[in-house]
């Protein structure tokens, strides 16, 4: 879903609403063959609970309700598209007022649970933004969460001393209040794109 | 003449950009500054070829990283995959940016970790025989693409 946030808040949402729906009417059985891409490109990312382990134990989504949760998902090893990604999220954050970032959840979750352990992904998370947290599960607990969301990827063998990379998709989701996937942001928004729609999600205008 | 050329040649060493034949030069060599006890970075910078031949850049050596390899990023089925690649080409009279998303050096296997304001060296193997050594610095690079 290439939603970009432009123009007002309302208007966005209305947007992303009426481009949800069609996709779903469109492609209503192919959201359960796991044929991700379109799904992912079209919308239908549903969202959803989850519980997934952080360096300091288990984290699960639903302890956050009430505030913003804003979730991507990459590798630590990734050079390109996650730190670039996490780097604008972590400007974006860094632009609110503190009431505004204390209603605000960034999380990192590793497709690549095999190399990325908990004190690692905790340390690369906090090199973005202190209060970001970093998770993993099993292979398979990351996958679902995973298809959840909406998210392509697949490990990748390649002739390189990296031995394998995770290619992958690269938004930002924003989870709102309630629990429910509120909008996502594409690759390469610049953080106050990133700001507004998170903004957008916030229960209520901060002061 | 000969003294000021004596003189550009040693400002270039001293910005750590080496003539080698003049048809090649760098410019804006930078590491990424990645987290701590993250293994690997990229290194990008602009490839400049005065030349009347395209060059391919072949190779990249560095002690910063047990190795140091060429990459690319392609966009493809909805997913952003890097993968390594044999040469990234400079057009004659060209210009070839590594940056996000795009081609870059690889270092693999950091040697230490690198702090913000650190200098890796880096030499650049190129098909036309040439070689460049530069030093790039380590900075937070921010970036957003359209
Ligand atoms: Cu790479």
């Amino acid at each position: 879903m290439q939603t970009t946030f432009r123009g007002n808040p309302l208007h966005r949402l209305k947007l992303v609403l009426a481009t949800c729906l069609s996709a779903a009417v469109i492609f209503p059985a192919i959201a359960h063959e796991g044929t991700h891409s379109l799904a992912a490109r079209s919308g239908v990312a549903r969202g959803g609970d989850f519980t997934l382990e952080s360096s300091s134990g288990r984290v699960a989504l639903k302890q956050f309700r009430g505030k913003v949760v804003v979730l991507y998902f990459g590798y630590t090893s990734c050079p390109d598209a996650c730190p670039t990604t996490l780097a604008a999220l972590g400007a974006a954050m860094k632009g609110f007022t503190p009431a505004e970032a204390d209603q605000v959840q960034p999380l990192f979750i590793t497709l690549d649970p095999a190399r990325d352990d908990a004190k690692h992904m905790e340390e690369y998370s906090r090199f973005f933004y202190p209060s970001m947290l970093g998770l993993r599960g099993t292979d398979s607990q990351v996958a679902a969460v995973a298809k959840h969301y909406g998210v392509l990827f697949a490990r990748q063998k390649v002739d390189s001393a990296a031995n394998y990379v995770i290619d992958h998709s690269s938004l930002l989701y924003v989870v709102g209040a309630d629990g429910k996937l509120a909008s996502s942001v594409p690759y390469g928004a610049p953080p106050l794109e990133i700001a507004a729609a998170l903004r957008a999600a916030l229960p209520r205008p901060a002061k | 003449m000969k003294r000021l050329f004596l003189a550009a040649l040693c400002t270039s060493l001293w910005t750590g950009i080496a003539l080698a034949d003049g048809a090649i030069s760098i410019d804006d060599p930078q590491v990424r500054l990645v987290p701590p006890s993250t293994e690997n970075t990229a290194v990008f910078m602009r490839i400049r070829n005065r030349g009347d031949k395209d060059v391919n850049l072949l190779r990249a050596e560095s002690p910063a990283a047990k190795t140091a390899e060429l990459h690319t990023v392609i966009e493809e089925g909805g997913m952003k995959k890097m993968r390594p690649v044999a040469n990234i080409p400079i057009k004659a009279k060209g210009e070839t940016a590594l940056k996000p998303g795009d081609y870059h050096v690889m270092l693999i296997g950091l040697t230490k970790p690198l702090q913000e304001g650190d200098e890796v060296a880096l030499t650049l193997k190129f098909d036309d025989g040439s070689s460049q050594s530069v030093v790039a610095p380590v900075r937070r690079i921010h970036v957003t693409m359209h």
